[in-house]
Formats: structure tokens, C-alpha cells, sequence
């Protein structure tokens, strides 16, 4: 009953001592446990990366900027295309206003003078029948010098007689002719008329007659008289308004048809930017050509518009570029920072370009480091001291009872006649001698004895240790060999260093139970060291398994304890030395033990 | 130079002053017949006059160098100013005053109309030296009106050929786009009727897209270059003369017009006085023509007109040059043949069956009356400007020359 007790005792100091190992087993497992607490955190993350884009600090300095650039840029363009059409329409206006009047009053000088000229020769027609069909051989020579000389006038075509009812009966020259057709239009001149123009053909340019009012008296009594006037001298009166080209100016004559200033006939405009009248029914158009003025405005208005949109435009992509650049760097670090946050400390941050971002990306490297060494080494002390703690408890609650145990089954055992029991008695020795093993095991690692440092001719202690082991590797066909030289001297713990490198080679020759045949141990000098390795040519270890293998407890031997390495690197560390593992994957593990070279002065 | 010296002597000690007025010829009292002579000596168809004036010394020199025995001349010149009141006035002078039977000269058209008309009315011939209406010499003809310079109904004439031989376009279903710009007088109005009359009749068909009809001394093309431009043609036809044409090229060339459209004139574009007045200003191909070249056609005949032209005045001869020696040719030979008591029947009958062999005929070719309008026929040279510096001060001269006889082209 006493023993039963003892061995739930035992069962269950174990069972707390692999729980808390398990724990301790695994610093992922400590990340894990913090990561399951950022859990909430961690969606709520992903609910603000996946709500959309547009809260991102980039594109909102995108939009911001755009707005900031475009509003300004659009009220100024609008301003100054508003305050541009104005000025034009202004200018024009007055540019237009003083000349025209200036013109109104050429147009009707022109006609006065022609008036006067009208006046003179009717003076000098005082005859009545020189307004007959027969007068042209009525006048005489000097009248008909007279008509010569008016004629002369380059906007004179001839002279035209009348008689009482208003019929054409002669003109001068006679190869003037003027059709009745053209007489329809006629419009008051102060005391004369002005009739036509005539229409306009292709085959010779139109005219206008001047004739004495039906009014006058002289007219009443014998007939009137009339110049034809050359119609282009009456539309080249507002040559000069044309401001360049700027301006299309338009004779509205007394046939309502409009002319261009030099006497083609143009299409009949509704609106017009000014007009004057002349004389009733005679009416001067200034119109602002769209293609001559608008045009040059609207060209310009639209490549204001245009040099507006590009600007738009690269406005829009230089910061949507900015914008897709930094969010691309800033999603890179935010991605390797969670990443760290999440626990995963053995990725390395990916490098920014930028020289702000590339030394954010390497601050935050550096910070990964430090937390990967901080937590590697919290873990490491609070391991150490667990197992302290773990390995007195086991010393003084095991241990003792276990020795109580073992004497009491050893006097038992004396005692005992049974053969069939004293072989059971001997199994629960033996069992309890493998218990005391795992707990000395567990104090070395815990708790190894101070080194007793010596002087250690390598040489002398791996061939002694291939004596110790050599009969169990010839029994698994398996070649242990040494290659070290008589001056190399180490200065540590033999017992230490004798149990680290059987651990070792025990290790190697389970390793080597699938594949392998040889076990070279080495010795060979680097630097203030002395390098003493262990290495075969057995299944080695994936890198998964190769990143825990030194911690305390990992196994992946079934009936192993995991404590093997642990205490290696423990006892190493002990005797001012370190151990370093490296292997390959179906070709071979080689562990080397660094251990300080022993100096002449050093003995024993 | 020392023969143009010697030459420039000679034409003055040939021309006297009697009062107010020149003469070439005879004397007075020599002369079997005079005539009086009107042309603008002054302003800016100056030119016009004094190369007539010099032209009629060299057919004095022509006549005298015959083997045969011509009548005595004796020529008076007045200066029209180009006035039609002031021509009409001098004709009447010419006749009461100086006992005038023939008129020669007259630039301007319109005021040949008016002369013509008072030379009838006075019963003395009107030998048409300058001007080109066809007015004067279409219908019936004038009994006391002939004319030995081309019309511009001759030249049209030649220029429909030229037009319906040279253009692409010019069928129905292409029409040639067609715009006109002449002088507002009769000369411009006639022109442009005899163009679409003999482009009517070589069946050459077009549209046209403008006329345009600039006042005679004009200043300022550029409403009319600008109207011109404003529209798509093909041939601009102009038929300004003399300064008003130099004006226009020159306004011309500071736009696009000559690469707007080709650029035509049929009847005086080619004179001497525009070539030269424009100098290195004229534009190569151009399409011109004139009433005498002095680089066409390559005679005796026409080589010393202008060499002996040059050696007496220093210049080479513009077509009125021509004009006037022609006239007083067809007046001395008219005169010649009808002897020296002829009356005017004879020599109207002399006149209308005249036959002159004149600087501008080619080889194998005398000019010729027309009896039924008095018209003398002619051949007609047009050609395109290219460079050539043999009469300066005219950088451009014509050639590729296309050659039409009054009966048809060559």
C-alpha cells in the first residue's frame, strides 16, 4: 500500500514535471498563447484593412492634396477665362464705337460731296431738254466737257438724265447703262435719294445712283439728274474698321442685302456686335467674326482648359503614384511588423526602398533581433530556474523515498526465498535505478555540479572514450575512428567533458541505427579553442527539427527524455565552452564542442 | 556707254519742244500728215509715255532705214493725265489747232471710249496704241478706229487655251475654281467677259468663286488678297496693269496667295515694267503674258527694237514702246500706200488691209489687220516668270513659253 502511494507519487510529480515541460518546451508556444489573446485585436485589424482603402493616411493625403491644388487652380481658371471674355467684349466695344462714327460721318460725306457735285451739274442743266431721249445732242461741247470731267472721278461712273416721270432717257458715257430694274431701292439723302445698288452680277460691279429728290423744284419742271456711283467706293468707306482682321464689317445697302467691304455680297447676319445707321435703310454691321476674334479666344480658352485637365491629370497620378508607392511600403512593413507581432520572429523584415523608409525597415530589423534574444534569453533564464526549482522538489520528494524505496526492496529482496519474486524485486530495482537516472539527469541539467577544470590531452580522452563505446559501435557495424594530435590540451571538467561526448556519440550511433557507418571524432585547434567534434554519416536531422533540438525536453526518440543535448550545452556552457549543431538532411549531423585550449601556465 | 550716251543725245536732239508740247518727225513744215499723240507722261503711268515716245523715235529710225521713200510725220504728243476730260479736250486741240488727221496712243481704256468717240465726231483716225477693250473693236466697227495692239479678246482668247491645255481641272464633274480680280473700268469688265466667253467656247468648265473689282490706282490689295484667300480656288485671274499690278504682287507675296492658288494674267502681267519694277520681289511661275517681250521672240527684229530701245533710253522698252512704234508704222504705211492725196476712205481702206512686220512677230508671221473690226492680229506669247537676269533691273523673265497665232496655237 505504502509502495502504491509512493508510485502515484512518483506518476504524479512526473505528469506535473512533462506538463510544465511541455510548456516550457516551445517559445512559440508562449507567442501562441499571446497571439490567442490578440486575437480580438487581430480581426478587428483585418476588419479596418479589408473596410476599404480610403482611410489609408496615403490616399487620404491624395485626395487632400488634389483638393487643395484643383480648387485654387479651377476658380482661378474660371476667373480669369470670365474676366479675359469680358475684356474682349469691353475693348472691342470701345474700340469700335469712336471709328464707326468717324465712318457713319466718311459714308455721308461722300455723299454730300457727290451731292454738291449732283447740284453743280444740274446748275449747268438748266435746259429742259437736255432731259429728253434726244438731249445728249442737245448739250454742248463745254457741258459735254463738263460730264468728261465729273466722270473722271474714279468713283464716278457716269451721269444719269431723268426725265419728268422719273424714266432713264441718256446717260454719260452711253456705254453706262442703267437698267429700270435697279431703281427699286431708293432712300432718302438729305435732298436727294439714293437709289440701288444694283444687283449684284458676276459680270461687272454694282453701282448706286444719286439723283436729285423728285422734291426739288427744278425736278418738277424738267427732269432730274443723277450720278452712278461706284457701290465699292461706298463699302470701301469702312475699310479701316477691320481692327486687322479682328472685326468682319458689313454694308447692310438699301437692296437689305449685305457687303463686305470690298463689294461681295455676304450671307445675311442676324446679330451684329454694333450697327449704325448710315441713312435710312442703310446700315453699317460690325460683327466679331467668331473665326477671327472668338477663335484665338476659344483656342486659347481651351488650351487653358487642356493645360487645366493635364494639370489635373498629373496631379492625379504623381500623388496616386506617391500614394500606391507608399502604401506598397508602408503595407511591406506593416505586413513584417505583424508578423512579429504575431510571433514569428525568424523572417526577417523586408527592406524598403527610400531612405526614410530603409532606416524605419532597419530600425525595425534591429527591434525583431533584440526581441528575438530578449525572449530566447527570458525564456532560457525562466527555464533554468523552473528546472531548479523542478529538480529540488524532485531531489528532495522523489528521490529520498526513491532510496527509501530501493533499501527497503534490496532487504526485501535478501530476504526473499521466492525465486519468482526476488527476479520481481530485482525489475523494481532495476526500474528504480532508471527513475534515480532520469533524476540525476534532471539535476545535472538543472543544477550540474561546478567544473573541476584540468588538463585534458585530447588525444588521450576520445581514444579513451572510443575504448568505452567502441565494443557497442562494432556491434552495430559501425566504424568510430579518431583524428586528433598529442598537443592539443584543453582545460575543463573531465567527467564533463567525457559525458558530453558520449552523450554525443551515443546520440550518433542511435542515430545511425536506419543509415551510416562512420563516427569520426576530431580535435583540431582554432584560435584560443580547441574544437572538438563529433560527426557521422547517419540520416541527419530537417531543419525544423535541427531549430529545437537543443531545447531541453525535445526528443524524437520515443522513450527519450529530451534531456541529452540540453545537458551537453549546460555542461558545455559550464566549463566556459559552447556547442554548435549542424546538420544535413539524409546525410549527416556533425556537432563540435568549443572548449578553451589550456595555457602552458594552467595545471592541474 | 558711250552709244547710249550718243543715243540719249540723239532722241533729244529729235524731239523738239514746240510750245508747250513735244514732237517727233518732221517739221512742221515738212510734214505731209500729223498726228497727234495722248498718253500719261506723268504720275503713275509716266512710263507708258515716255517709252511711247521713245518707241515712235525708233520707227522714225525703222522708216528711214526702208528701201522705200515713206511720207513725212510729224508726231505731237500731250500728256492725258489720264483724264478722259482732258484727252477729249486735247483730241479736239489736235484737230482745230494742229490740223491732227490721226490720233495714236490712249493707255487707259475708258478714255479711249471717249476719244474714240470725239476722233469720230472730229472725222480723224484713232490708231489704238496701248489700250485692250474689246469694246472698240466688237460690233460695228469704228470707220475711224483701228487698233494694233492686242485686245483683250485676242488675249482671253489665248488664255482659254492656255487654261484648257495646262489645268487638270476644267471638266463637269471637276470644274476649275475660278476667281477674278480686275480694274473697276471698262478694260477690267471686258476682260473678264472675253475670258468666260472663249473659256465657254474651248468648253473649259468652271465656277466661279469671286470677283473682285479694285478701283484703278489702287493702294490697298489686302481686303481683296484677303478675300481672295477666304476662298478655294484653283486659277486666280487678275488683269491689273502696270503699277497697280507691281502693288498687288507685292502685297501678295508678304501672304500665301501664289501658293493658294496659281496665279494668272493674260494680257500685261508679262510687261517689262512689272518685271522690272519687282525685280528679285517677282515670284517664279507665275503665269503672264504680255503685248511684247523682249526676250520673245528671238528676231532681228525685235533684238534690235530693244537693243537700239536700250542704247537710246537706258532702259529696255516695256510693251507701250511697242504700241506706239506700231502705230506710227501702220500710220506711215497706210499713208505710203494710199499716197499723198489720199483721202480718208483710201486710207481707211489701207488701214483695214494693212500688213506690218513688227518686232513682236514672230518668224514666218506679219501682224495684220482685221478688215471687219479693225483689229490688228497678232501673235500672243504667254508664258510662266523664271529666273533670268539678262534685263535688269528684272531678275524674272518669261519662258516655257506657249505660243498661239491669231488663227489657233502653235
Amino acid at each position: 500500500m505504502h509502495g502504491s502511494i509512493l508510485a502515484y507519487a512518483l506518476f504524479t510529480k512526473i505528469i506535473v514535471f512533462r506538463s510544465q515541460a511541455s510548456l516550457l518546451n516551445d517559445e512559440h508556444s508562449v507567442i501562441r498563447h499571446i497571439r490567442s489573446q490578440e486575437t480580438g485585436i487581430s480581426s478587428d485589424e483585418e476588419l479596418l484593412q479589408t473596410s476599404t482603402s480610403k482611410n489609408r493616411l496615403a490616399t487620404k493625403y491624395l485626395w487632400l492634396s488634389l483638393l487643395v491644388a484643383l480648387v485654387p487652380l479651377v476658380g482661378f481658371a474660371s476667373l480669369y477665362d470670365t474676366y479675359f471674355s469680358q475684356l474682349v467684349s469691353r475693348l472691342t466695344e470701345q474700340q469700335l464705337s469712336t471709328p464707326m462714327a468717324a465712318k457713319q460721318n466718311e459714308f455721308r460725306v461722300f455723299l454730300r460731296e457727290r451731292k454738291y457735285e449732283l447740284q453743280a451739274l444740274a446748275d449747268q442743266f438748266d435746259n429742259p431738254d437736255f432731259y429728253t431721249p434726244n438731249g445728249r445732242y442737245a448739250i454742248s461741247s463745254e457741258l459735254e466737257g463738263l460730264l468728261r470731267l465729273q466722270v473722271d472721278t474714279r468713283s464716278v461712273y457716269g451721269v444719269v438724265f431723268f426725265d419728268q416721270k422719273g424714266q432713264v432717257v441718256w446717260t454719260f458715257p452711253e456705254e453706262q447703262t442703267v437698267k429700270p430694274a435697279s431703281l427699286i431701292h431708293m432712300h432718302d439723302f438729305e435732298d436727294a435719294e439714293l437709289i440701288g445698288p444694283s444687283a449684284y452680277s458676276i459680270e461687272r460691279p454694282s453701282s448706286v445712283i444719286l439723283r436729285q429728290s423728285g422734291r426739288h423744284e427744278s425736278s418738277e419742271n424738267r427732269g432730274s439728274i443723277g450720278l452712278i456711283l461706284r457701290f465699292n467706293s461706298l463699302t470701301e468707306v469702312f475699310r479701316g474698321l477691320g481692327h486687322g482682321g479682328s472685326v468682319r464689317v458689313l454694308l447692310q445697302a438699301g437692296d437689305d442685302n449685305m457687303y463686305d467691304v470690298v463689294g461681295q455680297p455676304s450671307p445675311i447676319i442676324s446679330t451684329s456686335t454694333q450697327q449704325r445707321t448710315l441713312l435710312p435703310g442703310w446700315i453699317l454691321h460690325v460683327i466679331q467674326d467668331p473665326e477671327l476674334v472668338m477663335m484665338p479666344v476659344e483656342a486659347m480658352r481651351y488650351w487653358l482648359l487642356l493645360l487645366m485637365a493635364c494639370t489635373v491629370a498629373g496631379l492625379l497620378w504623381l500623388h496616386m503614384s506617391i500614394s500606391r508607392r507608399l502604401n506598397r511600403q508602408v503595407e511591406s512593413l506593416i505586413d513584417s511588423v505583424e508578423k512579429v507581432a504575431l510571433g514569428n520572429l525568424e523572417t526577417p523584415v523586408a527592406i524598403v526602398q527610400g531612405v526614410e523608409m530603409h532606416r524605419l525597415t532597419q530600425a525595425i530589423e534591429r527591434m525583431r533581433l533584440q526581441l528575438k534574444a530578449f525572449i530566447r534569453s527570458t525564456l532560457a533564464i525562466e527555464r533554468q530556474a523552473t528546472l531548479g526549482q523542478l529538480a529540488a522538489g524532485l531531489a528532495h520528494d522523489i528521490r529520498n523515498p526513491l532510496t527509501t524505496i530501493r533499501t527497503t526492496v534490496a532487504a526485501l529482496s535478501r530476504r526473499e526465498r521466492n525465486p519468482e519474486s526476488r527476479e520481481m524485486m530485482a525489475l523494481v530495482e532495476e526500474e528504480i535505478d532508471r527513475v534515480n537516472d532520469v533524476l540525476e539527469n534532471l539535476l545535472n541539467f538543472a543544477r550540474p555540479r561546478d567544473p573541476y577544470a584540468t588538463r585534458l590531452d585530447t588525444a588521450e580522452l576520445l581514444n579513451s572514450i572510443v575504448t568505452l563505446v567502441g565494443a557497442s559501435a562494432r556491434n552495430q557495424g559501425i566504424k568510430l575512428s579518431v583524428d586528433s594530435v598529442d598537443s592539443l590540451v584543453i582545460w575543463a571538467d573531465e567527467g564533463h567533458i567525457r559525458q558530453i561526448l558520449m552523450n554525443l556519440i551515443l546520440n550518433a550511433l542511435e542515430a545511425m541505427s536506419v543509415k551510416g557507418s562512420t563516427i569520426l571524432l576530431r580535435a583540431v585547434k582554432s584560435a584560443n579553442e580547441i574544437k572538438v567534434s563529433v560527426s557521422d554519416d547517419g540520416q541527419g536531422m530537417p531543419d525544423d527539427i535541427q531549430a529545437h533540438i537543443m531545447e531541453p525536453f525535445y526528443t524524437t526518440k520515443p522513450a527519450g527524455t529530451g534531456l541529452g543535448l540540453a545537458i551537453c550545452a549546460t555542461l558545455a556552457k559550464s566549463n566556459g565552452g559552447r556547442l554548435m549543431i549542424e546538420s544535413i538532411d539524409s546525410s549527416g549531423t556533425k556537432v563540435t564542442v568549443f572548449l578553451p585550449a589550456a595555457s602552458e601556465e594552467e595545471y592541474e | 556707254m558711250i552709244s547710249r550716251m550718243f543715243g540719249i543725245i540723239l532722241l533729244l536732239a529729235t524731239i523738239t519742244v514746240e510750245g508747250a508740247e513735244l514732237s517727233v518727225g518732221a517739221s512742221e513744215a515738212e510734214a505731209q500728215e500729223t498726228v497727234g499723240c495722248l498718253f500719261p507722261m506723268s504720275g503713275r503711268g509716266g512710263l507708258y509715255g515716255r517709252d511711247s515716245v521713245a518707241g515712235i523715235q525708233l520707227a522714225f529710225e525703222h522708216i528711214k532705214a526702208q528701201p522705200y521713200q515713206s511720207p513725212p510725220i510729224r508726231v505731237l504728243f500731250s500728256d492725258t493725265s489720264s483724264k478722259a476730260s482732258k484727252a477729249a479736250r486735247q483730241v479736239r486741240n489736235f484737230v482745230r489747232q494742229n490740223k491732227v488727221r490721226f490720233i495714236c496712243g490712249v493707255v487707259n481704256s475708258s478714255i479711249a471710249l471717249q476719244v474714240a468717240q470725239v476722233a469720230q465726231e472730229e472725222k480723224v483716225f484713232f490708231i489704238g496704241t496701248d489700250h485692250a477693250s474689246s469694246r472698240l473693236t466688237g460690233g460695228e466697227p469704228n470707220r475711224f478706229y483701228f487698233r494694233v495692239n492686242n485686245n483683250s479678246e485676242q488675249s482671253m482668247r489665248a488664255a482659254a487655251s492656255y487654261i484648257r491645255k495646262t489645268f487638270i481641272k476644267g471638266s463637269a464633274k471637276n470644274p476649275l475654281r475660278l476667281a477674278y480680280i480686275g480694274p473697276d473700268y471698262d478694260y477690267g469688265y471686258q476682260a473678264w467677259k472675253d475670258l468666260r466667253l472663249w473659256l465657254n467656247k474651248e468648253k473649259v468648265h468652271y465656277q466661279v468663286e469671286t470677283v473682285l473689282w479694285p478701283e484703278l490706282y489702287e493702294s490697298d490689295y489686302s481686303h481683296y488678297l484677303e478675300a481672295l484667300l477666304d476662298k478655294d480656288v484653283d486659277l486666280v485671274v487678275n488683269s491689273l496693269w502696270g503699277g497697280d499690278l507691281v502693288a498687288f504682287i507685292q502685297q501678295a507675296n508678304q501672304t500665301s496667295l501664289f501658293e493658294h492658288a496659281r496665279f494668272a494674267n493674260f494680257d500685261t502681267g508679262g510687261n517689262y515694267e512689272v518685271l522690272s519694277a519687282l525685280g528679285e520681289n517677282m515670284p517664279a511661275g507665275l503665269i503672264l503674258s504680255s503685248r511684247h517681250h523682249n526676250n520673245w521672240p528671238e528676231t532681228e527684229h525685235n533684238r534690235w527694237f530693244v537693243e537700239r530701245f536700250y542704247e537710246l533710253t537706258g532702259r529696255y522698252p516695256s510693251y507701250a514702246a511697242e504700241g506706239a512704234y506700231s502705230g506710227i508704222l501702220a500710220i506711215s504705211e497706210a499713208l505710203r500706200l494710199a499716197g499723198p492725196d489720199a483721202d480718208n476712205d483710201l486710207i481707211r481702206e489701207k488701214l483695214a488691209s494693212l500688213t506690218l512686220t513688227l518686232p513682236e512677230d514672230p518668224d514666218q508671221f506679219s501682224s495684220y489687220m482685221n478688215p471687219r473690226n479693225h483689229q490688228l492680229q497678232q501673235a500672243i506669247a504667254i508664258g510662266e516668270t523664271v529666273p533670268d537676269d539678262r534685263y535688269p533691273p528684272a531678275r524674272m523673265m518669261l519662258g516655257n513659253w506657249v505660243i498661239y497665232r491669231p488663227a489657233g496655237p502653235d
